[in-house]
């Protein structure tokens, strides 16, 4: 039982995610691969992006921030590329206006 | 000459002094209460099973038919039925890979088991009892259109009261972990839960 109990934990904590999930972050095609919206694949969302519409960062997830693109959409916080290279190719963080403030820039992974 | 004798009669006194500590180490393994007649029985359980990711969790309701193979040993067929909630929760990872991130309590599934269960002396009114078996399982998630056959190994143990001549109550917690086929591009992934339920056992006269 203590064996079972054992593998149940090391096999349980080998499953760590990053962060990616149906909300934000996986890819998709269609509205249908994400809890609520997703961003076709394209040149500023390589592979498709699943998101979440916001009108502050108070409404994404964690590790997350309001840009001020597509009516407002929540994206990966980031500080420089290595942060967003998880995302794959043809993502890199970017100075982007965010929807907190007025003028107020924030730093997300996205692509062009 | 004298060597040899003492040396049979150590042999002689350990035997015979090893031999009450035998029946007593086999006395609490005895078989079951002699008021409990019959060889066979059938139980009905309910509680809650865990999973998650792809493993079903939800109320779980399982029947049980037991015959007894030893003194200490019963074989152990148990149909079980999980019945669980949770919406939609697949989807492609950034390496394209299918993943799916269900909850604790969600899904749904049927599983037969062929388990054997070991009875241990009684406590304090109570008979303890593991549990070790192999099962065969459909799992389903209706929001993801995700479906698979699963082969789960059962590790557990409970305990057993009885609490009229044919009758016990049985409460048991399992560990379940195996693998399963899985379509919509899951491919084979691993099946790790819990099980705790209670119910009642009735001895077949």
């Amino acid at each position: 039982m203590r064996m079972a109990i054992l593998a149940l934990l090391v096999v349980g904590g080998c499953s760590s995610g990053d962060g990616v999930s149906r909300e934000l972050g996986a890819r998709c095609v269609t509205t249908s691969d994400c809890d609520e919206r997703c961003l076709p694949p394209e040149a500023n969302y390589p592979g498709g992006f699943c998101t979440v519409s916001c009108i502050t960062s108070s409404d994404c997830p964690g590790s997350s921030s309001c840009a001020d693109r597509e009516g407002g959409i929540c994206l990966f916080d980031c500080f420089d590329d290595r942060d967003c290279t998880f995302l794959g190719d043809g993502w890199t963080c970017k100075e982007t206006n965010g929807r907190d403030q007025e003028g107020l820039k924030v730093k997300v992974c996205r692509g062009d | 000459m004298s060597r040899r004798l003492t040396l049979v009669c150590l042999l002689v006194g350990g035997i015979a002094h090893a031999e009450p500590t035998l029946v007593a180490e086999a006395d609490p393994a005895a078989p079951d209460d002699p008021e409990e007649i019959g060889d066979q029985a059938i139980a009905a359980e309910t509680g809650i099973a865990g999973g998650g990711r792809v493993t079903p969790g939800g109320l779980r309701v399982a029947g049980h038919y037991l015959y007894q193979l030893s003194e200490t040993d019963w074989f152990d067929g148990t149909a079980a039925f999980t019945f669980g909630g949770g919406g939609a929760a697949c989807f492609r990872d950034r390496m394209d890979t299918a993943v799916c991130d269900h909850g604790f309590v969600d899904g749904r599934g049927v599983e037969i088991t062929a388990a054997v269960r070991r009875v241990f002396a009684p406590q304090n009114g109570f008979r303890p009892f593991a549990r070790i078996g192999i099962g065969l399982a459909l799992v389903q998630f209706a929001d993801d259109s995700v479906s698979g056959i699963t082969i789960p190994l059962h590790f557990g143990g409970g305990i057993r009261a009885r609490v009229a001549p044919s009758i016990a109550v049985i409460a048991q917690g399992d560990l379940m972990l195996g693998i399963g086929r899985f379509g919509s591009d899951l491919g084979t992934q691993r099946q790790i839960g819990v099980a705790f339920t209670a119910g009642a056992e009735f001895r077949l006269r």
